[in-house]
């Protein structure tokens, strides 16, 4: 149960750091290289 | 267990593979398209391209996780590999259209060379026509030099206020490097064009024979 809700907000935190980045990136600044790096 | 972790990973892995592509493209469009292509328009719009194959992740970044939307990833998939193809032709078509506008070997030589990384790119490796570039020079141009010189080297065609054997040799020393120049590119970049041993020899042959005329 615990080992299941670590996995749960671990997953949660990780997706929303990741929806908010890409979120973030607009036309007059579109460069996925610098994207890239901070999600690899 | 796991599954989310899972489903997480796959997803952030199968994105990352996209975005390599759109990224691999918006550099190409301003590094050597930018250098082959001069049409600006061509250019912006393909650039406008690429950022809308982003936004097709961008609009669905709330369903980008969700376990019980596969399909709708799937798809989201789908889609973006459909733009991305068409871009690919387009720049194809801009790329040919470019090619054809060249006469000369050398420059299709030339020319080829530098599309070679932008064939990479495109992950498209028919359209890489170095070979029929090649059997054009070996076959084609080289026979066409060497029937001009069997035509025109009694009587050649150079103003005669030139003395009779300067003209002569003028002439045919202009002919000698329109067929030699080909073979000079390819013989100083044969490790960089990754010349067969089969294509050398025909290179080789075809240009003693034409050599052999002066």
């Amino acid at each position: 149960m615990l080992m299941e809700a670590v996995e749960k907000d671990i997953n949660a935190y990780i997706r929303k750091l990741i929806i908010n980045k890409l979120k973030k990136v607009e036309e007059n600044s579109f460069n996925l290289s610098e994207l890239m790096t901070e999600l690899i | 267990m796991f599954k989310d972790t899972a489903v997480t990973r796959n997803r952030i892995a199968i994105m990352i593979e996209k975005f390599k592509d759109v990224d691999a493209h918006a550099v190409l469009i301003e590094t050597e398209l930018t250098q082959v292509i001069g049409d600006a328009n061509f250019l912006k719009e393909s650039k406008k391209e690429t950022y809308k194959m982003f936004v097709l992740f961008q609009n669905q970044t709330d369903g980008l996780f969700q376990r019980d939307r596969q399909s709708n990833f799937e798809k989201l998939i789908l889609d973006f590999e459909s733009d991305l193809s068409n871009l690919d032709l387009k720049i194809s078509k801009a790329l040919n259209e470019q090619f054809a506008s060249v006469r000369s070997s050398i420059d299709k030589f030339k020319m080829l060379e530098k599309f070679k990384s932008i064939y990479k790119v495109l992950k498209d490796e028919s359209a890489d026509n170095f070979n029929e570039v090649l059997e054009d020079y070996t076959k084609i141009e080289l026979h066409n030099y060497t029937m001009i010189f069997e035509n025109h080297k009694n009587n050649p065609p150079v103003s005669d206020t030139i003395p009779y054997y300067a003209r002569k040799i003028i002439w045919a020393k202009q002919l000698y490097n329109r067929g030699y120049a080909p073979f000079a590119y390819l013989a100083k970049n044969q490790e960089k064009l990754d010349l067969e041993k089969t294509q050398k020899n025909n290179i080789i042959e075809s240009f003693k024979r034409f050599r052999k005329l002066f």
